[in-house]
């Protein structure tokens, strides 16, 4: 189970999170809703060590992740997928899955999950010798989403994958998400698109100006008209 | 016209490892070395003194060079480079390069002084002749050794598991941390790996240089002009550019004045700004200002 | 960006001590060390500019003083010019210089200057060497000396006073400068060049625009350098020459021009006693160059500012407020 406990991340003089606590327990999928410049992005890289709380703690099982540099705790499980793909335009796409799965020695489970992933994605089957900077967004993305699952997270922390996509595909993401959460992995999941979100997560958080402002089932929030208001700020 | 070719492109081979080294650093860690030239002539007294002060054999004190010039890559970047993502940092790093520059040349001259001195061992002979042109055993040992090095190089980078960290960093490494990937080790693996291609260099260059602190300087230069050659990011192009410098200032020296190769290798550098500004081989989407 | 903000008596009591200064220490040797001081001080203001504003590393500065000192020197021999209209034509002609080729380094980043600039501290003295019609190869030129209305200026103090009011005027165009809108264009191009070019300036001609001006600052001062030592050689250019001014300016703060002011002074006065040990020199300014890039990286001029500043607060009992 991943916690965070009353944290606050600020860029300089900009107070981006201000005390935000949440849970995301075991197999399920929690999505993190709100505007642009909400915070949700930053509560992600907080999570994985891109930037460092002023107060507050996160925590995985026993382990403080407050203290941790980035590498050791993607090496815990903790995968963050960042918003805008970031593949490696210049590396292959099959290199991109293999720095995916930097951190683990077992190769034959290595493999077993690139088959699992190269099934989830198809379209990457079909072209793991080209440079990833030729591939559409669409594909870079399911690279991105791949590439972080060959990491064999124990939580997926996936940043606006329905950004910038076709609707075709931000529907098969979605799917993917599920299937993620039945191979065990846990998800949270920063999305604009609340109802993409709200139709594979079980639970979510609404965030407005680096704080929480509703939270509940994603069966409850889905019927909740704030959350159409929290939006427009 | 044989021969010059030949001296020049055993000289080029020499500046493309340096030019190498210091592309592969900057592609990581965005640092151009502005002390390589003279980290590598501290490899070279270091086994200049294995071999007259402790009397090692050969071999031995060539691989101590080879393993203090990989320590010495790997301390200069964990002691003195500024790792943060402050917008002076690479301008820091930059100056922090050229005091060291200055600090190991100083250093240097006030421990074995500033006369050039002969190294106790070099490979003489003549390993092939045919007419006019002569290829001299240590031309022979340089193209070998540039082949080698060059081809382990690039299977480094496209087959191994730490090339292919320091290609994902080269691009993004703040994505590249979120793999798994500690910044910190690939970076001084690359500082200590690219410091070291600079020994290799100077090492070779030893019976023409000579040694004495200043032994790299003009080295330094071409390799520079290389980088810039390869658009200071593409490798092939880097390899490329620094056989040109070699064959260009082999050229120049002959058949023109064998002291305006510093000027000649500014006049390329400032014509390949102007025309080629993303290097020889490079692809138009360049990192800008 | 830092403005230059300092009451006016300051200044006018700076210039009154600067110009009786001579009348009270006057040795021949120490006045000799303070015109040195006023012409690397002219020296690390325009590098300064380069630097601290462009963001661009230049070790080209000891090229651009040499090619001053030779176009001045040339010009006053051979087609027997005024050394006060050698001195404009030849810092005008140096800077157009470094703006000619600092034009296509500055569309890259900055690691191009940095080599181009190292490229031409090299080619320099070697040029020069091979130019022996025209500059005297290794043997070097001898520049007439400087008159001020028929009366030559022979004598270290009276140089003095020629460096002082050229130093003063060209401050005073630096500030001109840097408070202007090239010093905005420069601050803006360095910290957020996409906004820079959104607003409409050229990032790449601004920074150019700056090596140009310090290429200007460093002939002026190579051709007051010329005419105080009465000698110019390719020796008095090379590359470790470059070193020195960048560690005066990054001692100093790379963003003032009291820092480079200060940075010039420290190296000038502490050269003579490390002057039979070139080595050690070397190493105490690349030692410099490191330990102020790693521990005070806005140079001394931002540790006296500090200091100020919590003697102040001190002062108002508002310390503790302070984080």
């Amino acid at each position: 189970m991943l916690k965070l406990e009353n944290v606050f991340v600020a860029y300089g003089h900009i107070q981006a999170v201000r005390g935000i606590s949440l849970t995301v327990p075991d197999h399920s999928v929690v999505a993190l809703l709100g505007a642009n410049g909400a915070g949700k992005s930053t509560v992600l890289r907080a999570v994985s060590g891109l930037v460092k709380p002023r107060e507050g703690n996160i925590w995985y099982k026993e382990e403080r992740l407050t203290r941790l540099r980035p590498p050791r705790i993607a090496a815990l499980g903790i995968i963050h997928c960042p918003e805008g793909r970031h593949v490696f335009t210049d590396l292959t796409v099959d290199e991109n899955l293999i720095i995916g799965g930097y951190a683990r020695r077992d190769k034959a489970s290595l493999r077993r999950d690139r088959d699992w992933i190269l099934g989830l994605f198809p379209a990457l089957a079909a072209r793991l010798r080209q440079r990833a900077g030729n591939l559409s967004g669409g594909e870079q993305q399911m690279l991105a989403i791949g590439r972080a699952l060959m990491g064999a997270p124990q939580v997926l922390l996936l940043d606006e994958p329905s950004l910038g996509v076709s609707p075709r595909i931000a529907h098969l993401i979605a799917q993917v998400i599920g299937q993620i959460r039945s191979h065990g992995t846990a998800v949270l999941l920063v999305e604009q698109n609340s109802a993409i979100a709200l139709s594979v997560a079980d639970y979510a958080y609404v965030l407005q100006t680096g704080q929480i402002r509703l939270q509940g089932t994603a069966e409850e929030l889905r019927h909740n008209k704030e959350v159409e208001a929290s939006y427009l700020g | 016209m044989g021969q010059v070719l030949e001296t020049g492109i055993a000289m080029g081979s020499l500046y493309s490892l340096m030019a190498l080294g210091m592309v592969l650093i900057f592609r990581t860690t965005n640092v151009v070395n502005f002390a390589q030239g003279a980290m590598a002539m501290m490899s070279t007294y270091i086994a200049f003194a294995f071999l007259t002060s402790l009397h090692w054999p050969v071999w031995a004190a060539l691989i101590a060079a080879m393993a203090s010039s990989l320590a010495l890559g790997a301390l200069v970047e964990r002691v003195f480079i500024d790792h943060s993502s402050r917008p002076s940092a690479p301008i820091a790093s930059l100056i922090i390069t050229l005091g060291l520059y200055s600090v190991l040349e100083g250093v240097a001259t006030i421990i074995w002084g500033a006369n050039p001195t002969a190294f106790p061992w070099t490979l003489n002979g003549i390993f092939w002749h045919r007419g006019h042109l002569v290829v001299s055993t240590n031309d022979a040992a340089t193209f070998a050794v540039t082949l080698i090095l060059v081809v382990g190089l690039f299977a480094l980078l496209r087959w191994t598991r730490i090339g292919l960290a320091m290609r994902a960093m080269a691009q993004d490494a703040s994505t590249a941390q979120l793999m798994g990937i500690s910044l910190a080790k690939i970076s001084s693996s690359t500082w200590a790996l690219g410091s070291a291609l600079g020994a290799v260099s100077a090492l070779f260059l030893l019976p023409i240089t000579y040694l004495q602190p200043t032994m790299m300087d003009t080295a330094l230069l071409l390799a520079f002009s290389a980088a810039v050659l390869g658009g200071f990011s593409n490798l092939p192009g880097t390899l490329l550019g620094g056989l040109i410098v070699g064959v260009l200032e082999s050229l120049v020296g002959v058949y023109v004045s064998n002291q305006l190769q510093n000027t000649v290798v500014f006049a390329l550098i400032i014509v390949v700004l102007y025309l080629r500004p993303q290097g020889l081989l490079g692809r138009h989407d360049i990192k800008k200002v | 960006m830092k403005r230059w903000i300092y009451p006016r008596g300051v200044i006018i009591l700076a210039i009154i001590l600067a110009i009786a200064f001579p009348l009270k220490f006057g040795t021949s040797y120490s006045q000799y060390t303070l015109d040195l001081i006023l012409i690397y001080g002219l020296l690390a203001v325009g590098l300064m500019i380069a630097v601290g504003y462009a963001g661009q590393v230049s070790i080209g500065q000891s090229a651009f003083m040499g090619l001053g000192a030779y176009l001045a020197t040339i010009l006053t021999i051979n087609d027997h010019w005024s050394f006060w209209l050698a001195l404009p034509v030849a810092a005008i002609g140096a800077g157009l210089f470094g703006y000619v080729i600092g034009i296509p380094a500055s569309r890259l980043e900055t690691v191009y200057f940095s080599v181009l600039t190292l490229g031409l501290a090299a080619a320099l003295p070697e040029a020069l060497i091979q130019l022996t019609s025209v500059t005297n190869g290794y043997a070097g030129l001898t520049p007439t000396y400087p008159t001020f209305f028929g009366i030559p200026l022979r004598t270290n103090a009276s140089f003095y006073y020629v460096a002082l009011a050229i130093l003063v005027i060209l401050l005073w165009v630096a500030h001109n400068w840097i408070s202007g809108n090239v010093g905005r264009s420069l601050v803006a191009a360095r910290e957020s060049p996409l906004a820079a070019q959104a607003l409409g300036i050229s990032v790449a001609q601004v920074k150019a625009l700056a090596l140009g001006i310090s290429a200007f600052y460093a002939a002026a001062a190579g051709v007051l350098l010329a005419f105080l030592n009465q000698y110019v050689t390719p020796d008095n250019f090379s590359v470790t020459e470059s070193f020195t001014f960048l560690a005066m300016v990054i001692v100093g703060g790379m963003n003032s021009v009291w820092g480079a002011l200060i940075g010039a002074a420290l190296f000038t006065v502490l050269q003579p006693l490390t002057a039979n040990l070139q080595a050690l020199q070397q190493v105490i300014i690349g030692a410099v160059m490191i330990v102020v890039m790693k521990f005070l990286p806005d140079g001394l001029w931002s540790l006296g500012r500090r200091t100020a500043r919590l003697t102040r607060l001190w002062g108002e009992g508002r310390l503790h407020a302070e984080r």
